[in-house]
């Protein structure tokens, strides 16, 4: 009952007419950012951060939310009309997606996908609303070394997802170093500031968003110039035949995005890898999967959907993003001011159930947006990178200049993108490293209290059951993706 | 024998190895322990020596088992024309102001990286220069560098 309280006081919050038109922003450029190549949801919200300050934290947060699951809807419309998923997760999509194009059945592919992310949406966040708020009263009783094993975990779970291990844990440490730049939190000692007066306040986590997201997706990205030609939508709406085809994929996907959303760093693409497979298992011709089988697309939407309102559980709850984006949007809450944890739920509940509520609400906004609009928002596709690109680098400058005045941060830019630039072509992950920077003081904090607590006894973080749990998690997080490569190794020597 | 190295993977460890041991040698200026705490040396310390450890371990990777190449691994030339022309932006930014620096950035990046027509490209550049300061001058009063010209 109090969740549904709260809920409907977060409803009064977010259907204030400026929060609507927030959310109606957010998913808005979410569903463009999806469909435009080279700029993903995590860009998006980072390049919006400067434009943001001023804003009040509830609003602001309710728009990148928007962003986020709006782009989970864009991302679809490249993968079915050009075979070019606009985002990782909607790979699974392009399989059968592209080929119902093919066959002219392009519509009907864009009309489900957006029913079936309308369904997960909703069911997501119901989720969302039944296992955050008893997970974060739960955490509130974490002291300093749990908090210090929850950063742990956060970290190498996000670490182990990306192609080689070794990669990621140096993104996240580096990130974790680069934290500690500037004026020590306890002491007050500078540190790393290279006689620099302007890196005394330490490494804005604008700058490095900016560059890496930003300049480094531009960079990476402005070579592919062209655009490709646009299959024809027309008649969006399912046949009969094919609603009963795709409802118990769209539900089956529902709850598998939401399981795999809710595990930190799992994120909406494997859920939509999981969501495939499973369809493709339960279905009684498993052979017209990759012919353009409609629960090929009804499955894995609805799972990537579910898994973006997944996510918001280890975000809101434990302070600990699910993926790469919600990393941004928790450095965004604490821009704002916000600390995110457990106790969000009792100090921010007004921000936190606005969200929420703005979730559903946002959900409806594109399912009416999409259904009458996908063949405008296929118009976007036309629009080459080779035009996109420049504004965007543009905002980059701005953005970061305007957050302190200082051109040395647009220097950080240049440096950073370039780095960026590099990470993103040779397969680095980016968002340990975002992550790293965000919980570094948060890291650093714990690890220090909770020593001084022990008077310096490291065993304090494995006396406490939730701490030592916690750890346990994270050493798991590490060794399973290393045993799965020895393990793939010693079948490849057997074989 | 004909190995292949992933040099982009080498070069990007080395880097980080380099900011790690750039991170152990700052330290080394820091308290380590004050009484039973951690000092402000302690986790910059480790965070350094993990770096290193880990970037080593990335880059033995590149020359042990590379990665596969990527199939769309493009050239470095515009890349590299883009970021030298946001680097020439960024320093003109003080001296020349928002609104010139902007403007020529995007014109250059128009007309000379993409081959644009002249007029659309001026147009472009004009019409993102005028939206950005419309944003960031007039609506969110940021005070935006401003040129010999007063712009």
């Amino acid at each position: 009952m109090d969740a549904l309280a709260s809920l409907l006081n977060g409803f009064a919050a977010a259907l204030t007419p400026t929060h609507i038109a927030l959310c109606f922003v957010g998913v808005l450029l979410g569903q463009i950012v999806g469909v435009l190549p080279g700029i993903g949801p995590a860009a998006a919200i980072a390049l919006l951060l400067p434009i943001t300050f001023g804003m009040d934290a509830t609003g602001a947060i309710i728009m990148f939310a928007g962003i986020y699951y709006g782009s989970q809807y864009g991302g679809t419309l490249t993968s079915v009309l050009i075979s070019v998923p606009g985002e990782s997760s909607t790979v699974m999509t392009a399989i059968d997606g592209y080929q119902m194009a093919l066959q002219g059945r392009a519509g009907v592919a864009l009309g489900i996908a957006a029913i079936g992310s309308f369904i997960a949406g909703t069911i997501g966040t119901i989720g969302l609303i039944l296992v955050a708020p008893p997970l974060a009263k739960m955490a509130l009783a974490f002291g300093p070394p749990e908090y210090f094993a929850l950063v742990l975990l956060g970290l190498m779970a996000l670490a182990a997802v990306g192609g080689s291990l070794m990669k990621g844990l140096t993104a996240g440490v580096a990130g974790l170093a680069l934290g500690t730049m500037g004026i020590d939190p306890q002491v007050g000692v500078p540190r790393y500031d290279f006689g620099q007066i302007w890196l005394l306040d330490g490494l804005e986590f604008i700058v490095l968003t900016v560059a890496l997201f930003g300049l480094g997706e531009v960079l990476g990205g402005c070579n592919a110039g062209v655009a490709r030609p646009v299959a024809k939508v027309t008649n969006v709406l399912p046949s009969r035949a094919e609603w009963r085809q795709s409802r118990m994929p769209i539900l089956r996907g529902s709850v598998i995005g939401f399981i795999i959303g809710v595990l930190p760093a799992t994120g909406a693409t494997i859920a939509s890898f999981v969501a495939y497979i499973v369809e493709k298992k339960l279905a009684k011709d498993p052979s017209r999967f990759g012919k353009g089988a409609i629960e090929g697309v009804a499955g894995p939407e609805a799972s990537n959907n579910a898994a973006a309102a997944g996510a918001m559980v280890p975000m809101l709850s434990l302070g600990v993003p699910g993926s790469g984006t919600t990393a941004v949007i928790l450095g965004a809450l604490i821009m704002f001011g916000v600390r995110p944890g457990p106790e969000m739920f009792t100090t921010n509940a007004d921000l936190v159930w606005a969200l929420i509520a703005s979730m559903l609400i946002g959900n409806l906004l594109l399912l009416i947006m999409n259904l009458p609009l996908a063949g405008f928002f296929a118009k976007l596709l036309m629009v080459p990178y080779s035009w996109l690109y420049p504004p965007i680098l543009a905002l980059c400058i701005a953005g970061v200049y305007s957050q302190s005045n200082s051109v040395e941060d647009a220097w950080l830019l240049v440096g950073f993108g370039a780095l960026g630039w590099l990470m993103k072509r040779y397969d680095w992950p980016m968002p340990p490293m975002i992550l790293g920077l965000v919980l570094s003081p948060l890291f650093e904090t714990s690890l220090r209290q909770s020593l001084t607590l022990s008077l310096g006894d490291p065993m304090i973080f494995v006396a406490r059951p939730l701490s030592a749990a916690l750890l346990a998690c994270a050493a798991l997080a590490l060794v399973v993706p290393i045993g799965m490569v020895l393990w793939r190794k010693l079948r490849g020597g057997l074989a | 024998m004909n190995r292949r190295i992933g040099w982009g993977d080498l070069g990007l460890s080395l880097t980080f190895s380099a900011m790690g041991l750039l991170w152990i040698t700052g330290a080394r200026d820091l308290a380590m322990w004050d009484r039973s705490t951690p000092g402000p040396g302690y986790l910059p310390l480790v965070f350094g020596i993990l770096l290193m450890g880990f970037a080593v371990l990335a880059g033995v990777q590149a020359v042990v088992a590379p990665a596969e190449p990527a199939e769309d691994q493009d050239g470095f030339r515009k890349p590299l024309l883009v970021l030298v022309i946001t680097a020439v932006a960024v320093t003109a930014l003080e001296t020349a102001g928002f609104v010139l620096t902007i403007f020529l950035m995007l014109l250059a990046l128009y007309a000379l990286v993409e081959r644009k027509p002249p007029v659309a490209s001026l147009l472009a550049a004009a019409a993102v220069t005028g939206s950005l300061h419309v944003i960031f001058a007039v609506w969110l009063a940021v005070p935006l560098p401003l040129g010999p010209f007063g712009n």
